[in-house]
């Protein structure tokens, strides 16, 4: 069982990506609602991979990659960045923010599994 | 007159004086006949002389005389006591002899002896003594024993008891008896004298005595001529006197004072401290005065007084007093003679010394006082003499030292008057020397007696003769020969060693010493024939310029004067010099600043020709033609650069044949290349003479046509060559510097010419790009809509037909997925409509339906929508709406839309707060409906609010994240809310809510513009303020506002065409004095555009300081030359219903107006015409026309005064005025119409209710007219 962190802000899409991810049966879905709580659950539930939405309150994505990957606790964990934002320098941004792989919004829902399930084969 | 005549006239007086002596000898003494002064000292000298005498004689005489009369008396007092006493003594004596004879007689004790005895002695005794008369003896008892006489008979013991007689009792007590002085046969004295003897029983003797001696004795005594002496007894009568009458009758002297005293003396009645005075002066008994002494007789108490009459012995007194007298008169006569002598010998000399002081006073000096009297007097005299020969020597001398003194005056004299003529010479003819050095020579020599004279000037090292007089020909024939160089022995030559006046004294004596050295100095010394030489330098800030020298044939010297005067001379001649060099100065500086003056007035001209119109060709025109008259060339032109064909391109030509600028054209791929050629070099290139050159085409063609000399300058922009200035003059040779420079500036000019024209050209090219690519945007976002919303039509409706109809589909698990994305898709359509709608507003294509809408139930509805959001965040949702809101025609579905807006505004951003809608009506210059949103939500900071209704833009993003949407719902309701009519305003304070205002017209109007305005965006009443003042952009704008009108301002003409252009306001208020471009060019700008012509423009000034300014509410403007159609379409907005439409025609040109009136023919138009303003003013007093067609530029009476009387008659002031202007009105006439605008300003204040009312008066006609247009059109 794979646990996921799904931080993210938007309900709807929490809903969406939570009910489908578990629906591929091997997945565990965790939610924090912004980057502060986002990384207060990685340190506590120690997920094997995150989703990050970029576009957050209080903390944002970007900023809460950062501290994840500062923290020697959490940086091993792959963090994918998820955005609406389609504009040009987003993929980079958040590249250089510290993610590990960059997708955009609406998901793709089969791509972002393989992503997903890349990462977690890489990591292991 | 004389010096000295001069000098002593103020002491003349009147002349010398009468009968003064021509010597110096004193006047006779004792000439009375002198004048007062004389006698004064002479009485003195007398007066005092006398006193002195009589004083000392009289003080003397006086002491003598009393000191006299004192030791006289004394000494008569003592004789008389002498006299006195010794008479006295005598008596005494008498009386004593008397008694001792008598008192032998008591001797013998009566017992023995017997009495014959007795007897015998007493007559014995008579015998003896004659004094004695009568003896008798006492016994012891008193008994008379014996009694003898002369006379009588003699007693024996007769027994007579005399023991109780004085005589004897007091002869008994005493021992002797003086008995009182009695007269015998009356004319005797007698008196008793008993004595006792000293044996007990001896008894007492008495003795009768004759004191005839007493008598004798008195009357022997000599007391002066008629002095005596007289004895009175103890009593104080008298018992003895030379007048014994006196006696006889036994006077009583006791009451004298004399006896008196004496009495008292002798009684010892005065005691020591106060003794008896002795009386000296007294009376005697008959009264008369008398000296008297006394002296006591000693046993008997009698008193011997010896008396002299005062009379008698006070005579020599008197004689002495009488005597000095007499001395003391003749004293005084002596007295006054001697003083009267002494005085006059004293007085004379002083007198003597007076008359010649006076003298000399008068002046007459030469006389001497002549006193010999061998004292200071003299002494004094020789003073005065010595005193006189000074002042005769310094008189003298005084007298010379004037005379030369005068002399030297008319010396310099002479002097100043030639410096100053020469000195006029120069001031004359400040640009010629010659006669300035002539003058300054002729001068020179006259007054400094010389010759000849010559003036040199120095160039280099050599000099030269400038100038010369009266010098022997040889000489001159030798100092013309050619520049000299002089010598070290000539004058010039020392002059030119030592800077310094060089002053020979004799030439030919000191040849010897040059004669090796310095021939030049033998040969000009020969050939002049000088003697004494004086040459002085001219000297320029130290520097030698030349020398002015005049020679004397003869051997006298300069004296320091004429040396002087001739420095003097050389100064003048610098000065001269100096003069003429900057006059020629001045006169070239000023030949230059003419210069640079029409230079810079050209420059001016041309900045303005560039600044004002955006007419290329005209700016390079006028450029060209001021560089080729300033550059003093014959022709110019100016190549353009064109980009696309990358070639020089003329532009514009001055001084040139139409000819000439053809053939330049069909050359001109050669010389744009030559151009180029020059141009890429990037400094001015000339060409002094093209004939020198290699054979080009394009030169071949300017030689042809005669031009020679070329220059051209590069118009460069950042080193971007844009083009270039060429001019052209027919001679030959190089342009100046200044030439050069000048073209420079032009080119500069050219260059921003350009430049603008390109940029203006750029903004139309970008505007026209604007233009299409919204156009392309509002057709795609269009036709997106579509695209957009039909796939979300699916969505949405599929979603809700799975959710309703869950059962049927089986989606009943599904419900929850399938509400959210029915929410979704609802969300996205919303956001496309949103974006949609956004799109069109900009596009301008969104259009407002207005219908009646009845408020309170919209209301309703709204806040129905709206509770369910407020729930949302546990908000309470209030209203507060009035009871008459009743009916606002608008676009009910746009109003909707904006209050959800508001207030799901208001709900997203309140949590468990209080968001309340605010309804009501009010009346604010309009009528308003006023909605407020107010929250006590997150508020906002300013800068926040500031951002607010700019699309996409929320607070911040982070807001948008949290609260979502997508932040064109402000942006939307405002732009909503203005196409109403009205507006969105806000007010916030973080942490403590907002409130959203909107106001919406309540008026028809509002409704109506927004159903007709067809064509560009619609604005509502928006009103353009150009106006280059921000005070006064926002002081109209204000007021504009609190109307109720929608204000857009402009700081300049450029910018404020842009904004027309842009905003189609519905009037413009244009201020005239404007520096980028004024109101006029404005004016003219709006008038060419035909979208904008409509467009009311108010021509409105506001002076700075004192805030007032006018509208001059033209209704429209024209500028000439005038079009027929667009006169009849800008008249024809003011026509009259029903009627023809009355036009007043206001022109001064004859010509015109029969033109205009000509196309204002027809029924509908009724014309009046004036051919000036005052003329105009009459017409308006009878008749009221409908528009009034003015020309602004008349004589007399100008159009601006016109519009001004008009507006200051409130029955006229409502009438349309159609102005006039010419088209391009040149900077005089702008000028004159702006202080034309000042002048009528000044009298005028500024209310902004006029300017309100005649906007809404011009604008509140339009709508019917501009639906007339329409049909008409």
């Amino acid at each position: 069982m794979t646990k996921v962190l799904y931080v993210e802000d938007n309900d709807d899409n929490v809903y969406m990506l939570k009910m489908r991810l578990e629906l591929l049966d091997n997945f565990e879905v965790v939610v924090a609602e912004n980057g502060e709580k986002g990384c207060a659950m990685a340190l506590s539930e120690r997920p094997d991979i995150i989703l990050m939405d970029l576009e957050m309150p209080v903390v944002d994505g970007w900023e809460a990659t950062r501290r994840l990957k500062a923290d020697p606790q959490t940086r091993d964990i792959p963090v994918i960045a998820l955005s609406a934002h389609a504009l040009a320098g987003s993929r980079e941004k958040a590249l250089a923010a510290g993610c590990d792989e960059f997708d955009t919004k609406p998901v793709e829902f089969d791509r972002l599994v393989a992503t997903m399930r890349r990462l977690l084969a890489d990591g292991k | 007159m004389s010096l000295r005549d001069s000098l002593t006239r103020p002491f003349a007086g009147r002349g010398p004086r009468p009968g003064a002596a021509a010597g110096g000898e004193p006047p006779a003494v004792g000439a009375i006949a002198a004048p007062k002064t004389r006698r004064r000292l002479f009485a003195k000298y007398v007066a005092l002389f006398v006193v002195v005498v009589c004083v000392a004689l009289l003080s003397n005489g006086t002491f003598d005389v009393f000191f006299y009369y004192q030791e006289h008396k004394a000494s008569l007092i003592r004789i008389q006591r002498e006299q006195a006493e010794a008479a006295a003594a005598k008596i005494g004596q008498f009386i004593k002899e008397i008694e001792s004879q008598l008192g032998w007689t008591t001797q013998l004790p009566w017992s023995a002896g017997s009495i014959e005895q007795r007897r015998f002695d007493a007559l014995r005794l008579l015998r003896q003594v004659p004094a004695i008369t009568e003896l008798a003896q006492l016994d012891a008892t008193g008994k008379e024993r014996l009694r003898v006489s002369r006379l009588a008979m003699d007693v024996v013991a007769s027994g007579a008891d005399l023991s109780s007689d004085p005589k004897f009792a007091e002869a008994v007590a005493r021992k002797v008896y003086y008995g009182p002085v009695y007269f015998r046969r009356e004319s005797e004295p007698y008196m008793t004298l008993a004595i006792a003897g000293t044996r007990r029983d001896a008894g007492v003797s008495v003795a009768e005595v004759n004191l005839k001696l007493i008598w004798d004795v008195v009357s022997q005594i000599k007391v002066g001529e008629r002095g005596h002496a007289y004895v009175v007894d103890a009593q104080g009568r008298l018992i003895a006197h030379p007048d014994i009458s006196l006696v006889l009758r036994n006077t009583d002297m006791s009451k004298l004072a004399q006896v008196r005293a004496a009495r008292a003396a002798t009684s010892g009645a005065g005691s020591a401290e106060n003794p008896a005075e002795t009386v000296q002066e007294a009376e005697n008994i008959e009264g008369k005065k008398v000296l008297t002494a006394y002296a006591p007789v000693a046993p008997l108490g009698w008193l011997m007084f010896v008396e002299l009459p005062a009379e008698e012995a006070y005579a020599p007194l008197y004689a002495a007093l009488k005597r000095l007298g007499f001395v003391l008169l003749g004293a005084l006569c002596f007295a006054v003679l001697a003083g009267m002598f002494l005085a006059g010998r004293m007085v004379g000399p002083i007198q003597v010394l007076q008359t010649g002081a006076a003298r000399i006073g008068k002046g007459d000096l030469s006389q001497r006082i002549a006193i010999k009297t061998g004292d200071e007097l003299e002494a004094l005299a020789n003073q005065f003499n010595d005193m006189a020969g000074q002042l005769q020597e310094s008189y003298a001398g005084l007298e010379n030292k004037v005379e030369q003194r005068t002399r030297e005056l008319s010396e310099s004299l002479e002097q100043q008057t030639a410096t100053s003529e020469v000195l006029r010479v120069i001031s004359s003819s400040p640009g010629d020397l010659k006669p300035v050095f002539e003058t300054m020579l002729a001068n020179a020599t006259r007054i400094c007696e010389a010759n000849f004279g010559v003036l040199f000037r120095f160039k280099d090292d050599a000099a030269e003769a400038t100038a010369m007089l009266g010098v022997p020909p040889a000489f001159a024939e030798f100092l013309q020969g050619g520049p000299l160089v002089p010598g070290p022995g000539s004058g010039l030559g020392r002059l030119v060693q030592t800077k310094q006046a060089v002053h020979i004294l004799d030439a030919r004596a000191e040849q010897e010493v040059w004669v090796e050295r310095d021939p030049y100095f033998i040969t000009a010394t020969e050939l002049s024939g000088t003697r004494t030489l004086l040459i002085v330098p001219m000297l320029s800030e130290d520097k030698l310029v030349g020398a002015i020298a005049i020679y004397r044939q003869e051997v006298r010297p300069f004296t320091d004067k004429q040396i002087d005067l001739l420095s003097n001379f050389a100064s003048q001649a610098v000065i001269a010099i100096e003069n003429v060099r900057l006059l020629s100065e001045l006169r070239a500086r000023t030949d230059e600043l003419g210069q640079s003056v029409g230079e810079l007035r050209a420059l001016g001209e041309v900045s303005q020709a560039v600044n004002s119109t955006l007419d290329l060709q005209t700016v390079l025109s006028t450029i060209v033609a001021k560089a080729v008259q300033l550059s003093d060339t014959d022709a110019g032109s100016i190549y353009v650069h064109d980009e696309t064909q990358q070639e020089f391109q003329l532009q514009a030509n001055y001084g040139m044949s139409d000819e000439l600028i053809a053939a330049l054209k069909d050359h001109h791929v050669d010389i744009s290349g030559a151009v180029a050629e020059a141009a890429k070099q990037g400094e001015p290139i000339q060409v002094p003479d093209m004939q020198a050159e290699r054979p080009i085409p394009a030169n071949e063609l300017m030689l042809r046509e005669g031009y020679r000399a070329r220059l051209l300058v590069p118009l460069l922009r950042f080193h971007e060559i844009m083009g270039a200035l060429v001019v052209r003059r027919k001679t030959p040779g190089e342009f100046s510097k200044n030439t050069i420079d000048l073209l420079r500036t032009f080119a500069a000019q050219s260059v921003l010419a350009i430049q603008n024209a390109r940029l203006f050209q750029e903004i139309e090219e970008k505007g026209r790009q604007l233009e299409l690519a919204s156009q392309h945007k509002s057709q795609f976002v269009a036709s997106m809509s579509h695209e957009l919303r039909t796939p979300l039509n699916a969505i949405i409706g599929l979603t809700e037909m799975m959710v309703t109809n869950a059962t049927r589909f089986g989606t009943e698990k599904a419900a929850e997925p399938l509400k959210r994305v029915h929410r979704a898709g609802q969300h996205l359509l919303g956001l496309i409509n949103q974006v949609l709608d956004l799109s069109k507003i900009e596009a301008g294509k969104l259009e407002l339906n207005p219908e009646s809408v009845n408020l309170p139930p919209l209301i309703d509805e709204v806040i129905g929508t709206a509770r369910q959001l407020a729930q949302q965040n546990k908000n309470q949702l209030v209203v507060e709406a009035q009871d008459n809101l009743g009916m606002l025609t608008t676009d009910p579905m746009r109003l909707r839309q904006i209050l959800l807006n508001l207030l799901s505004n208001a709900c997203k951003f309140t949590s468990q707060g209080e968001i309340k809608l605010k309804a009501r009506r009010i009346a604010n210059g309009r009528n308003w409906v006023e909605f407020a949103v107010s929250d006590t939500g997150i508020g906002m900071t300013p800068e926040q609010q500031a951002k607010l209704f700019e699309e996409f833009t929320q607070a911040d993003s982070s807001t948008a994240r949290r609260y979502g949407g997508t932040g064109l719902g402000l942006a939307i309701t405002r732009k909503l809310a203005r196409m109403m009519g009205g507006d969105v305003a806000v007010t916030s304070e973080q942490g403590k809510g907002s409130v959203f205002t909107v106001r919406l017209p309540s008026g028809a109007e509002a409704a109506a513009k927004a159903a007709t305005n067809g064509g560009r965006e619609p604005t509502g009443d928006c009103v353009l303020v150009i106006d280059d003042d921000a005070t006064a952009r926002d002081l109209i704008a204000d007021h504009l506002k609190a109307e109720g009108f929608s204000v857009k301002t402009a700081a300049g003409g450029l910018e404020g065409l842009k904004l027309a252009k842009e905003l189609r306001p519905v009037a413009i208020t244009l201020d005239v004095m404007m520096p980028d471009l004024d109101g006029w060019s404005v004016l003219a700008a709006l008038r060419q555009d035909p979208e904008l012509a409509e467009i009311p423009v108010i021509m409105i000034t506001i002076l700075d300081e004192h805030r007032r300014g006018v509208a001059l509410g033209a209704a429209g403007y024209l500028t000439k030359p005038i079009e027929r159609e667009r006169l009849t379409r800008m008249i024809g907005r003011f026509r009259a219903p029903a009627r023809p439409t009355r036009v007043l025609l206001v022109e001064d040109d004859a010509t015109q107006r029969e033109r205009l009136r000509g196309w204002l023919d027809g029924d509908q138009w009724k014309v009046q015409e004036a051919g000036n303003g005052r003329e105009a003013l009459a017409v308006l007093k009878d008749t009221k026309p409908d528009v009034i067609l003015l020309d602004l530029m008349m004589p007399e009476m100008d159009g601006f005064a016109v519009v001004a009387a008009l507006q200051k008659e409130p029955r006229w002031s409502d009438i349309p005025v159609v102005v006039v202007t010419a088209r391009d009105l040149d900077a005089k006439d702008r000028e004159r119409l702006n202080s034309g605008v000042q002048s009528v300003l000044v009298k005028e204040t500024f209310r902004p209710a006029d300017l309100v009312e005649r906007i809404r008066r011009l604008t509140n006609g339009k709508p019917q007219v501009g639906a007339e247009m329409e049909a008409a059109s």
